[in-house]
């Protein structure tokens, strides 16, 4: 797993443009992040973790993840606006919500329209992996 | 003693609430950031929980039944929590109450099998129309039936009875022992959130007979 705290530029290291396709993971929380990475980690997919939107974004600009997997309550840019801005900007990538928040019907509704899935805190281990497994390509 | 007094813990504690929502609208806002903080903490502990028993290919020492259930618990008391504190506006519809009660029987008796716990229903035959919002109702006793299923006494017998009561309808449910504190090792909230939905229809809970009997009743008209 490859942790990148600060924003990158366009200055990239060669490792860094050369790297597999990898998951980009975004929460303010390190805990859930590190837990969220040691699983993909695990199940075969290479993941680098950020703790912000607005790193979050920077960082797609520069380097392009097959997929997103973002917390929905951050500081700065939240997991919605991030998901709206990188929906408008990369069409075909794709997007996993995840959130601690209780959703009702309308809000969820209306979050995946943006979002390919959007999973509820404590997230089932299996339905993730799947998940993942299906849009991480 | 009143209702809440009988109650022990959380349950208590919003139980005393039910009846002053301004209450539950402070509850909701102070709660609200620790459930948050409560589901990302337990979010990290199912996922490391999920990680190690797909490591370990479901051997080693630790009982993994046993500790996905403990979180499982952990995070229906959160459910609960949360369900307590969010707005509740019902949305009623006519129906026959004792109709819509044999169509539950089936479900609630399949949840109390397993300990077994014998649930007998002894209600009039007559029509009971009821306008009611019949969604709240159900996750109402179903919390409560299920808080039963995993703590109530086993081999325990509950009777179920219901019927009009001059100008009230009433439900009841009665055991030979208490049915508010049941001995587990994580409490509901089953009958704060059912007393929420009672007073949302005009009506109450309440515990009688030393805590044997639990039963609900609101305007007929």
């Amino acid at each position: 797993m490859l942790t990148l705290l600060t924003p990158t530029d366009g200055d990239l290291p060669a490792t860094l443009r050369e790297r597999p396709p990898f998951v980009l993971l975004v929460d303010d929380d390190s805990t859930g992040r590190t837990t969220l990475a040691r699983l993909l980690d695990s199940a075969g997919h290479c993941c680098v973790d950020v703790g912000s939107g607005d790193e979050a974004l920077e960082l797609c600009v520069s380097l392009r993840p097959v997929l997103v997997i973002t917390d929905l309550c951050m500081p700065g840019l939240d997991g919605r606006g991030l998901g709206r801005l990188l929906r408008s900007r990369f069409p075909k990538l794709s997007l996993i919500l995840i959130t601690a928040q209780p959703l009702d019907d309308d809000t969820r509704t209306e979050l995946l329209g943006t979002f390919d899935d959007v999973l509820s805190k404590p997230v089932d281990g299996d339905r993730l992996l799947d998940r993942v497994a299906r849009l991480a390509h | 003693m009143g209702t809440a007094g009988q109650v022990d813990g959380l349950a208590g504690a919003l139980l005393r609430c039910v009846d002053e929502p301004e209450q539950v609208a402070v509850i909701h806002s102070l709660l609200d950031r620790y459930c948050h903080r409560l589901r990302n903490r337990l979010n990290s502990m199912k996922l490391s929980l999920y990680l190690a028993r797909r490591l370990s290919g479901g051997g080693g020492l630790l009982d993994w039944d046993r500790a996905e259930a403990a979180s499982r618990s952990i995070e229906g008391l959160i459910d609960q929590l949360q369900q307590f504190c969010t707005p509740l506006t019902p949305v009623p519809s006519p129906g026959d109450l004792g109709d819509w009660l044999r169509d539950r029987l089936p479900s609630w008796r399949q949840l109390l099998a397993p300990r077994p716990i014998r649930l007998v229903a002894e209600g009039t035959d007559e029509p009971l129309p009821v306008t009611f919002d019949w969604i709240r109702l159900g996750q109402g006793l179903d919390g409560l039936v299920a808080a039963w299923a995993h703590c109530a006494p086993e081999e325990a017998s509950l009777r179920l009875c219901w019927g009009r009561d001059s100008d009230r309808i009433v439900l009841r449910f009665e055991a030979e022992a208490w049915l508010a504190r049941p001995d587990g090792e994580v409490e509901s909230l089953a009958l704060p959130l059912l007393a929420r939905v009672m007073r949302a229809h005009r009506g109450s809970l309440a515990l009688l007979d030393e805590s044997s009997a639990i039963e609900l009743s609101w305007p007929s008209s």
